[in-house]
C-alpha cells in the first residue's frame, strides 16, 4: 500500500489534473502535522532525556543542560552506554574500560522546536471546535505554554544569592555562577568606589584590558575555571610576584582542576582563580602579578600612593532594598543532628516603596518581593555566636507560567479522557 | 426446584461452589485474627510485653523500645527475631534485654551465645574460621577467637577508606561485620547506633519541654566522675607522704609499670628502666583530672597498689559509693539499673515491679500524642501488616491460578467460584494494606502523605496496583484483575521488604519536610508509576494469551504446516513457559532475604517449575510434530487444551486492549500532573522549576513514553498488540526511573543506593525484553484472535478494526490501516 492511496482514502482530491501551490502547501502542512512524526519526536526525546541523564555521571548539570537540552545537536559519547552497562551489567561491561567515539543526536532546541511546529501544524490542519476535541485543545495549549515558560525562564531568569550574617544588613546579591574582578577604592569614608571587570571580559580579552574607569591596566595571565590552592614546590614555582600570595613561605599557588561533575553528591561549585598582572596606566611598567581567587581574602594594590582593594569574587548586583537578618534557626529532629527545618527571620527594608516589615523565610516558604523570590538555601557558621544565612534570590518573569500550564493540561486531560470514559461506560451499560 | 418444602417460594439453585468465597474469606480472616492472638511477647516470668512498650527516643522520634530493638536486630541479623540455644524463636526485645544485662567479662552471659550476627560473605566466614550454616548467623562467642584478626582487618580497611580509596567486596563485608559487632557492644553500653543522625535516648525529660538523654552517656559520665573522685582520694593519701614515691622498692616500681603500661619491666633493657620508671612516677604525680580518660583505671590501679591495704579498701568503697550516688541521682536511670540487675539476678518479681511502674513514673513530661503513637507502633510492628499481606497475596494468586486451571479444565462453575474467592480475599487484603498505610501516616503524623521513602513508595505502588486490579476485575470479571493485583501486590511487598531500612518510619530531610507537596506531588507521581506498571503487566498478559493463541491456531490450522508456523509454534510454546518462569525467577531472587522458608527452597521451587514447564513445552512440541504429516483434524489435543482455553479470543483481546488503553490514559494523566507538580515544588523550594535532575528526567520519560503510546495508537501505528508491547517497554522505563536513576549516584533525589537494586533492575529489564521479543510474533500466526465476526463497531477510535481479512496470507501486523 503506498502513501498516495492512503491519502486518497482520507482526503479525496478535487483537482486531479493540476495540483496547485496550495495543494502542495497543504500536503506539506499535513506532513508536518502528522501523528507519526509526533511519535518519532517522542521517541527521540526519550532518547535525548536518557542520554542527558547518563551524561550527568561525567559532567555537571549546567554543562549537560547546555549541551543536551539547550542546543540543536549534541554529540553523544558512546562511552555513556558503556558506563550505563558498568552500573547495571557488571559482568558484561568490565570496569576500567572506556569506549571512544560519539554519535550525533538531535537535542533540546531541535526536538522542542520540531514538537512545537508539529503541534501547531496539527491544530492548524485538524482544527475543529467541537466538544469532543475541547480537552485536546486545552491540554495542548497548556503544553505550548509550558514550552514558552521554559523558554522565558531560560532566557530571562536570573539566579543570585544573598549571604547575610545575623545583625547585618545587605543590599546586594551575588551571582553564583559569574565572577568579577573588583578594584575597590575605600578612601571615601561614606561610600566605596567599586570598579569591576566581569568574568567574560577577563576570559575573552587577549592582552591588556584598559578602561578610563580603571586606575590601572590589567592583563590576565591565567584564568582557571576551577582551582585548588597548594603550597609552591620546586617544580611548581609561585608565579605571583606581588600581593599576599607572593609572600615567601606563606604564599600559595593555584592549580587548575577539572570542572565539577554531576557525580559529586555535594553538588559543589567551581571555584575559579586568576593570575593577573597590573600595569601602571598607559605604560608597560608592571606593578606585579597577583593571585586572586574566590578561595582567598581580598588583596591590595598601591598605585601612586593610593591604596586599592582587589577582590576576585562572585559578581555582585546592588539592590534598591535592604535585608537585615535577625535570626537564623536550624531545627533538628529529637536527639539527632538531622535537619528538620531551616529558617531566617529577616527585616525587609525598601525605602522607595516605604516597606519595612518582618518576615520569616523557610524551606518551601519563600518570600516574594519586586518580582524576585528569596529562598532559604544554605547557612554557615551554624552554632556560633553569629550565624550566617544564604538566601537564593531568583528573578524569573515566567515563574507563574508552569502553574497555569499544569492546570490547563490537567483539566484538558481530565476532560478528554473523561469524555471517552463516559462514552465507554454508557456504551457498556447499553450492552 | 426443591419440592420437599412447598411452603417456601421456589428459589433459584445456588451456583456450584457458592460457599467457597465465604470459606476462603473466613480462613483469611481467622488467619489475621490468629496473628493478633500470638504476636505479643510473654508476660511471664518476665513481663517482656510491658518492657517492650517503654517509650524511648531513637532515630529522631519517640518510639517503643521494641521498635528500636527490632531495628537493631534487623541490622545485625536481617530479621526481627532470633532462635535461642534451645531452638525456640524469640522476639527481638528478649535479645535486647539479654544484651543490655550481659557483662562484658561474663563468658556465660546468654547474649554472647545468641546466634544473631549475619555473615554472608564466604571470604569473611573463612577469615573468621567459621563454617557456613543455614541462616549464616553466628554468636559473639563464635567470633571471639578471631577478634584480633577482625580488629586488624577492620583498621586496615578504615585506613584505606580514609585515604579515599575504593574498598573491595571483602573489605566492605569486614566493615559490615565490625559494624554489627560494634552495634551489639554499643547496645551493651546502653547506647544505640549513636551517630550524628541517630541516637538512642532512654532517659525521658524531667520537666515539660525538657530533653531526652542517653542512658549510656549518663552512666559513663557517672562512673567517670566516681572514678575521678576515687583517684582524688587515692592521690590525697599518696600525697600525705610526699617522699613515698621516691622510695619505691623494685617490686613496687615493676607493679607501677605493669599497671600503667601493661608490660613487665624486666623485658626492657636495663639502661632504659630508670627513665621509664621516672616517666611513670611523673604521671602518678600529676593531678587526676589531667589524666586521659582511657588511662584513668590504670592510673588508679597503679596508685592503689602503692597504698596500704586498708587505704585501698577505703578508696574502692568511696568510688563505689560515689558511683551509686551519681547513678541514683536520676531516678529513671536508677530504675534502669534496677531492671538490669533484677534480670541478671533472675528476679522476675523485682523486674516486673520496676517495669510495671516505669511508664507512670516517668512519662509525665512526654507529649501525650507521642506516647499514643508509640503505643500504636507496638501493635503495628508486631502485627507486621505488610508481611501478612504478602501471604494473603500468595493465596489470592493461587486461588486465581486455580480458577483459570479449572476453567481451562472445563469446570467453569468451580472456576468462577474460585475467581470470586480470590476477589473476596483480595478485598480483605486491600483493606489490611490500606489500614496499614493509614497507620503509617498516623505514626509519622503526616496525613495524606503516602510516600516518604523508597520503602513506602513500593508499599504505595502495591496498593495502587491492587486498587486498579480490583477496578478492572469489577469492570471485566474474568479473573485478570485478580491475577494482576495479586502478582503486583506480592511483588511490591517483597520489593519493599527487601529495601526496608533499619527504620522504615524514618524522619525526612528538611527540604522534603512539607506535607502539602509530599501528599500531592509524590502521591500523584507514584500513582503514575503504578498505572504504568499495571499497563505493562496487562501487556504481559496480552502477550502470554497471544502466544497461547499461536498454539491453538497451529493445532486448528487445517493444512499441514510449513516452516514459518512451526517456528512460531516453537517460539510460542517455549515463550509461554518462559514468561511465568521469568516472573517467578524475579520473585525468587527477591525472596532470598525472607528467612521464613529454607534458603534453597525457592531455588528448588524454581527448578521444579522450570523442569515442569520444560517438559510441558517439549510435549507440546512433540504433539505438534506428531500431528505433522497426518492432516490436522482441527481439534486441539488434550495436552494443549488448557493453553487453548486461555488463548486470546477476539473478545478477550478487545477487553484487554481496552484495559491497557484505559490504564495508559490514566498513567499519562497522573504522571504528567505529578511531574509538573514536582516542578512547582522545586520552584517553591529553590526557585527552579525544572532542574534536569536524573529523577526528574525519569519521571518525564514516563510521561513521554505514555504519550508516545497514546499517539501511536491514535495514528494507527499500533493496535492492541502493539500497545501491549509498548506498555511492556513502559515497565522498563518505570523501573529505570523508580530504581535505576538512583544507582547512578547523581543528584538531589539520589536516596537509597544499593548494588542489589542495580542487579534487580538489570534482571527485570532482561525479562521484559524477552517478553517483548515474544510479543513480536507476526499476526498471521494468531489470526483467529483478531478476526471478529462482523464489526462490533465499539469505541470507534480506540479500537482497532480487524487487521486483515486475508487470513494466513496477509502480511504482518505492521500494516497501516487508516481509521475514519
Amino acid at each position: 500500500m503506498n502513501p498516495t492511496t492512503a491519502e486518497m482514502d482520507a482526503e479525496p482530491r478535487t483537482e486531479r489534473t493540476q495540483p496547485g501551490l496550495d495543494y502542495y502547501a497543504r500536503k506539506g502542512l499535513k506532513a508536518l502535522a502528522s501523528l507519526q512524526l509526533t511519535v518519532v519526536l517522542f521517541a527521540l526525546s526519550i532518547g535525548l532525556v536518557f542520554f542527558g541523564t547518563l551524561a550527568q555521571i561525567d559532567f555537571g548539570i549546567w554543562k549537560v543542560v547546555e549541551d543536551y537540552f539547550w542546543s540543536w545537536v549534541v554529540w553523544v559519547p558512546l562511552d555513556l552506554i558503556n558506563q550505563f552497562g558498568q552500573v547495571f551489567f557488571k559482568e558484561q561491561f568490565p570496569k576500567g574500560t572506556t569506549w571512544s567515539g560519539s554519535f550525533p543526536f538531535p537535542s533540546g532546541k531541535l526536538l522542542g522546536g520540531a514538537m512545537l511546529i508539529n503541534l501547531l501544524a496539527a491544530h492548524l490542519v485538524r482544527f475543529r471546535l467541537t466538544w469532543k476535541r475541547s480537552g485536546v485543545l486545552i491540554l495542548h495549549s497548556g503544553l505550548i505554554l509550558l514550552f514558552v515558560g521554559e523558554f522565558i525562564t531560560r532566557e530571562y531568569a536570573v539566579e543570585q544569592r544573598m549571604i547575610i550574617d545575623e545583625g547585618q544588613t545587605v543590599d546586594f546579591a551575588e551571582d553564583s555562577k559569574k565572577f568579577e574582578l573588583a578594584i575597590i577604592d575605600r578612601s571615601d569614608a561614606k561610600e566605596d568606589q567599586v570598579t569591576s571587570i566581569p568574568e567574560s571580559v577577563l576570559r575573552e580579552t587577549k592582552g591588556r584590558i584598559t578602561d578610563p574607569a580603571l586606575p590601572v591596566d590589567v592583563e590576565v595571565v591565567q584564568y582557571m575555571v576551577n582551582s585548588r590552592l597548594e603550597k609552591p614546590t620546586a617544580d611548581k614555582p609561585n608565579p605571583a610576584t606581588a600581593g599576599n600570595m607572593a609572600t615567601p613561605g606563606a604564599g600559595q599557588i593555584a592549580v587548575e582542576v577539572p570542572e565539577v561533575s554531576g557525580v559529586d553528591p555535594n553538588q559543589k561549585v567551581d571555584v575559579p582563580s586568576i593570575y593577573v598582572t597590573f600595569f601602571k596606566k598607559g605604560t608597560d611598567r608592571p606593578l606585579g602579578t597577583y593571585l586572586l581567587s574566590v578561595w582567598l581574602k581580598d588583596d591590595s594594590l598601591e598605585v601612586d600612593g593610593k591604596k586599592y582593594d582587589l577582590a576576585f569574587r562572585f559578581k555582585r548586583y546592588y539592590k534598591p532594598y535592604r535585608i537585615k537578618l535577625i535570626d537564623f534557626r536550624f531545627d533538628r529532629y529529637l536527639g539527632t543532628e538531622k535537619a528538620k527545618n531551616y529558617s531566617s527571620e529577616i527585616v525587609l527594608i525598601d525605602p522607595e516603596m516605604g516597606i519595612e516589615r518582618n518576615q520569616t523565610i523557610r524551606m518551601n516558604e519563600p518570600l516574594r518581593h519586586r518580582g524576585e523570590t528569596f529562598y532559604q538555601s544554605n547557612f554557615m557558621n551554624e552554632g556560633k555566636d553569629v550565624e550566617t544565612t544564604v538566601l537564593q534570590v531568583v528573578k524569573n518573569p515566567g515563574w507563574l507560567i508552569p502553574y497555569i500550564s499544569c492546570i490547563l493540561v490537567s483539566v484538558g486531560m481530565l476532560l478528554h479522557f473523561g469524555i471517552y470514559l463516559n462514552q465507554f461506560l454508557t456504551r457498556r451499560a447499553a450492552i | 426446584m426443591t419440592l420437599s418444602d412447598p411452603g417456601t417460594p421456589i428459589r433459584a439453585p445456588r451456583p456450584t461452589g457458592w460457599y467457597l468465597p465465604w470459606v476462603f474469606l473466613g480462613i483469611s480472616a481467622v488467619f489475621l485474627l490468629s496473628i493478633f492472638g500470638r504476636m505479643n511477647p510473654p508476660k511471664e516470668p518476665y513481663n517482656l510485653d510491658r518492657f517492650a512498650r517503654i517509650p524511648v527516643v531513637e532515630n529522631g522520634r519517640v518510639k517503643p523500645l521494641e521498635s528500636a530493638a527490632r531495628g537493631y536486630l534487623r541490622m545485625i541479623s536481617h530479621r526481627e527475631e532470633f532462635v535461642d540455644e534451645k531452638g525456640d524463636k524469640q522476639p527481638a526485645i528478649q535479645w535486647y534485654l539479654d544484651v543490655i544485662s550481659a557483662r562484658i567479662g561474663d563468658r556465660d552471659a546468654a547474649a554472647w551465645k545468641h546466634k544473631v550476627i549475619r555473615i554472608e560473605n564466604d571470604q569473611v566466614l573463612a577469615e573468621m574460621k567459621l563454617v557456613a550454616r543455614e541462616g549464616l548467623r553466628y554468636s559473639i562467642d563464635e567470633i571471639r577467637p578471631q577478634w584480633e584478626d577482625l580488629v586488624q582487618k577492620h583498621s586496615a580497611a578504615m585506613e584505606k577508606k580514609r585515604a579515599g580509596k575504593q574498598l573491595d567486596l571483602f573489605e566492605n563485608k569486614i566493615l559490615e561485620l565490625a559494624d554489627r559487632v560494634q552495634l551489639i557492644l554499643s547496645i551493651n553500653q546502653l547506647r544505640g547506633l549513636d551517630h550524628k543522625e541517630n541516637r538512642l535516648l532512654l532517659l525521658p525529660p524531667a520537666e515539660d519541654g525538657g530533653e531526652w538523654h542517653s542512658l549510656g552517656e549518663y552512666r559513663e559520665k557517672a562512673l567517670g566522675d566516681a572514678e575521678l573522685a576515687g583517684m582524688r582520694a587515692a592521690k590525697a593519701k599518696l600525697d600525705a607522704e610526699p617522699q613515698h614515691l621516691d622510695r619505691l622498692s623494685e617490686d613496687q616500681q615493676a607493679a607501677v609499670i605493669q599497671s600503667l603500661y601493661g608490660f613487665d619491666i624486666d623485658r626492657l633493657p636495663a639502661e632504659m628502666r630508670p627513665k621509664r620508671v621516672q616517666d611513670a612516677l611523673a604521671i602518678l604525680r600529676m593531678d587526676p583530672s589531667m589524666i586521659r580518660e582511657t588511662m584513668r583505671p590504670k592510673w588508679l590501679e597503679a596508685v592503689l597498689a602503692l597504698l596500704p591495704p586498708e587505704a585501698q579498701v577505703e578508696v574502692r568503697k568511696l568510688t563505689k559509693e560515689e558511683a551509686d550516688r551519681q547513678l541514683q541521682a536520676n531516678p529513671a536511670a536508677a530504675d534502669w539499673d534496677r531492671m538490669i540487675a533484677a534480670y541478671r539476678d533472675r528476679d522476675p518479681g523485682d523486674f516486673n515491679a520496676v517495669v510495671g511502674s516505669y511508664r507512670d513514673k516517668y512519662m509525665a513530661h512526654v507529649p501525650a500524642d507521642a506516647l499514643a503513637r508509640a503505643r500504636v507502633e507496638v501493635t503495628y510492628d508486631r502485627f507486621a501488616p505488610f508481611y501478612q499481606c504478602t501471604g494473603l497475596y500468595v493465596l489470592v494468586f493461587l486461588l486465581s491460578g486455580a480458577g483459570f486451571i479449572l476453567r481451562a479444565a472445563e469446570k467453569p462453575k468451580w472456576g468462577e467460584a474460585l475467581r470470586k474467592s480470590a476477589t473476596r480475599v483480595l478485598i480483605l487484603t486491600f483493606i489490611v494494606h490500606t489500614a496499614a498505610l493509614i497507620t503509617r501516616m498516623y505514626l509519622m503524623d503526616r496525613w495524606f502523605v503516602f510516600v516518604t521513602n523508597l520503602y513506602s513508595s513500593a508499599i504505595f505502588i502495591g496498593l495502587g496496583c491492587v486498587a486498579l486490579g480490583l477496578i478492572l476485575e469489577r469492570l471485566y470479571p474474568i479473573g485478570i484483575g485478580n491475577v494482576l493485583a495479586s502478582t503486583l501486590g506480592l511483588a511490591t511487598t517483597i520489593v519493599a521488604h527487601n529495601i526496608a531500612s533499619e527504620d522504615t518510619l524514618e524522619m525526612m530531610q528538611a527540604v522534603l519536610d512539607t506535607n502539602f507537596w509530599l501528599s500531592t506531588h509524590v502521591t500523584t507521581v507514584t500513582l503514575g508509576y503504578t498505572a504504568t506498571f499495571v499497563a505493562g503487566f496487562l501487556g504481559i498478559f496480552y502477550i502470554a494469551m497471544m502466544l497461547a493463541a499461536v498454539i491453538r491456531d497451529s493445532f486448528t490450522y487445517p493444512q499441514p504446516p510449513t516452516v514459518g508456523p512451526l517456528v512460531a509454534f516453537g517460539v510460542a510454546a517455549v515463550g509461554l513457559v518462559t514468561i511465568p518462569l521469568l516472573l517467578v525467577w524475579q520473585l525468587v531472587t527477591a525472596l532470598s532475604r525472607y528467612d521464613v522458608i529454607h534458603s534453597s527452597l525457592p531455588s528448588i521451587l524454581l527448578f521444579v517449575l522450570a523442569a515442569a514447564g520444560g517438559i510441558y513445552a517439549v510435549s507440546l512440541l512433540v504433539q505438534r510434530a506428531g500431528v505433522e504429516g497426518g492432516s490436522s483434524t482441527g481439534q486441539v489435543p488434550g495436552i494443549a487444551r488448557p493453553v487453548a482455553a486461555m488463548a486470546l479470543t477476539p473478545e478477550t483481546g478487545k477487553i484487554l486492549g481496552q484495559m491497557i488503553y484505559g490504564v495508559v490514559c490514566f498513567a499519562t494523566l497522573l504522571s504528567f500532573v505529578g511531574t509538573v507538580l514536582g516542578g512547582i515544588w522545586a520552584d517553591q523550594s529553590w526557585g527552579r522549576f525544572w532542574g534536569w535532575d536524573p529523577k526528574e528526567n525519569g519521571a518525564v520519560l514516563i510521561v513521554l513514553w505514555n504519550a508516545l503510546i497514546l499517539h501511536a495508537r491514535w495514528c494507527g501505528l499500533v493496535k492492541d498488540r502493539g500497545v501491549a508491547v509498548l506498555a511492556i517497554v513502559g515497565n522498563i522505563i518505570t523501573a529505570w526511573s523508580w530504581f535505576g536513576t538512583n544507582q547512578l549516584g547523581i543528584g538531589l533525589h539520589a536516596y537509597g543506593f544499593d548494588t542489589r537494586l542495580a542487579d534487580g533492575c538489570a534482571n527485570f529489564w532482561i525479562s521484559m525484553l524477552v517478553i517483548l521479543g515474544l510479543g513480536l510474533i507476526p499476526r498471521q500466526y494468531w489470526v483467529s484472535a483478531t478476526r471478529r465476526p462482523a464489526s462490533a463497531g465499539a469505541t470507534a477510535a480506540a479500537n482497532a478494526p480487524p487487521a486483515s481479512l486475508n487470513g494466513h496470507t496477509a502480511p504482518g501486523g505492521k500494516k497501516k490501516a487508516r481509521q475514519r
